[in-house]
């Protein structure tokens, strides 16, 4: 009864014999009844790794994280950093950093600026629209967690322009988030900066395992912590006037997939390709 | 003993993940694996009972609760966020502690909603000796949120139908089930069919 939904899994299992390790990290997602009434993209609340450590949010990593039967810490909720102000959140975010170094966690402030915020004679810089939050839209891996090596493992995100409304100086202002490059850091010693977030096998017409913009080749097996950071340039625009372009870009984190590289032997299919054709292989 | 699987999925999908890496584990040592030490394995602890006899009794009483928790959230919603510790009758302290959030902004936002969110129970995802995991789809196609205005606020492009794993605990022997947790489910939306 308690075998549900787990059909890819069996597959992937099945696909790749004679290989070790089962890593699965992908963000939890909540959202409060308010903002999934309101249609807002929620913060990941979690994640999960072998051993049932539990790490919280999408800040943290699994670097420090104990082994099995290591008991679960009390469940910490993300704050919405959004609504802070900027002193909050420094705050905040220094706690929550103190408190992950304490617990051998590792802690990526979830915004961090790059590049020179603002022009002397600019008005606003980045600090100034920390608490507009860019989104950063979906994002994925195919095969979805776990690479054959040798061959192309395709990553990508679909972050794209948009605009978040809020308050700025006091004042009703809108900031427009434009991707400007996604920066790919493929765990293995590799990395890639791209001027496209890169698409799906099926979006770009290619078949399973085709070489994209965004793809990698894993030569070696083990397990990978791919991040795909996204550097955001901004223009604001305080009530409804024009858009002025803000110095500097803003890097977001979008994804962090942890996955597992290994040779495929044999390949099998859970179920015939009639029954699952996005399964491997078919 | 080599064992591999893979998913995708939430907290939640711990248990599932360790159900088919059992069977996983079958099917990869249906051949040699059988003179490879197996290991201690755990023996089941004497004392906890499972919180329910059968999945229908704990899938009505999940049901019953979730219905309890999305009647008083409306509530909550539709006074603009007032009197957010309503929720604490239908929820842990922590639950409540998330959703308090979203009812303090709505209140600073001078927010309320109308309409009423619907759910339908879709299956069980498992049942412990202290919690029911079930999966649900959430149905908010009748709720709206207005501003003080009366304009709606709600995204235009929020579906109306979300997939959702929630987590049932029983505060007390006895007591009804109340909500422990939910996520949003980010695997194959279950709600479509």
């Amino acid at each position: 009864m308690r075998i549900i939904r787990i059909g890819t899994a069996a597959a992937v299992a099945l696909l790749l014999t004679g290989l070790l390790v089962f890593v699965s990290v992908v963000p939890a997602w909540a959202c409060d009844s308010y903002s999934l009434t309101l249609g807002e993209e929620c913060p990941p609340k979690a994640s999960i790794v072998p051993g049932g450590v539990e790490l919280y949010d999408s800040n943290s990593s699994g670097d420090g994280g104990g082994g099995i039967g290591t008991p679960s810490p009390p469940r910490q909720r993300p704050e919405n950093v959004s609504l802070m102000t900027p002193q909050e959140r420094i705050a905040y975010l220094a706690e929550q950093r103190a408190l992950a170094e304490a617990e051998g966690r590792v802690w990526r402030d979830p915004f961090w600026f790059t590049g020179v915020p603002g022009a002397p004679t600019a008005p606003i810089t980045l600090a100034d629209i920390a608490s507009f939050r860019p989104v950063t839209g979906g994002s994925g891996m195919e095969p979805n967690g776990w690479m054959v090596t040798g061959l192309d493992t395709n990553f990508f995100s679909a972050a794209s322009v948009h605009v978040v409304d809020g308050v700025l100086l006091g004042t009703p202002a809108a900031v427009r988030f434009t991707p400007r490059s996604w920066l790919f850091d493929y765990g293995d010693g590799a990395s890639a900066r791209t001027s496209t977030g890169g698409a799906s096998w099926a979006a770009l017409g290619l078949a399973e395992f085709d070489p994209t913009a965004t793809s990698h080749v894993y030569a070696a097996s083990g397990t990978f912590t791919i991040d795909i950071d996204v550097e955001y340039g901004a223009e604001y625009s305080l009530d409804g006037q024009t858009w002025t372009a803000i110095a500097g870009t803003l890097s977001v984190p979008a994804a962090r997939f942890t996955a597992t590289a290994g040779g495929a032997k044999t390949v099998l299919v859970a179920r015939d390709c009639l029954a699952n054709p996005r399964g491997p292989g078919c | 003993m080599r064992v591999v699987t893979y998913g995708f999925g939430m907290r939640s999908e711990m248990r599932r993940l360790g159900a088919a890496a059992a069977v996983v584990a079958a099917v990869l040592c249906l051949g040699a694996c059988a003179p490879e030490d197996p290991g201690p394995k755990p023996s089941p602890d004497p004392t906890s009972t499972p919180l329910f006899a059968s999945d229908e009794e704990a899938l009505a009483a999940a049901e019953e609760a979730y219905g309890r928790y999305q009647a008083v959230s409306d509530a909550i919603l539709k006074d603009g966020g007032a009197n957010p510790e309503r929720l604490l009758e239908v929820a842990t302290q922590d639950q409540f502690e998330y959703e308090k959030n979203g009812y303090e902004r709505a209140a600073a936002s001078k927010h309320h909603s109308t309409g009423a969110s619907t759910f339908r129970i879709d299956e069980l995802q498992g049942i412990s000796d202290t919690q029911v995991d079930v999966y649900l789809c959430e149905n908010l196609s009748a709720v709206d949120i207005l501003d003080e205005t009366g304009t709606s606020v709600v995204s235009p492009d929020r579906p109306d139908i979300f997939p959702r794993v929630a987590s049932f605990v029983r505060p007390a022997d006895d007591a009804s089930l109340v909500v422990s947790n939910i996520d949003e489910w980010s695997g194959e939306d279950f709600c479509e069919s």
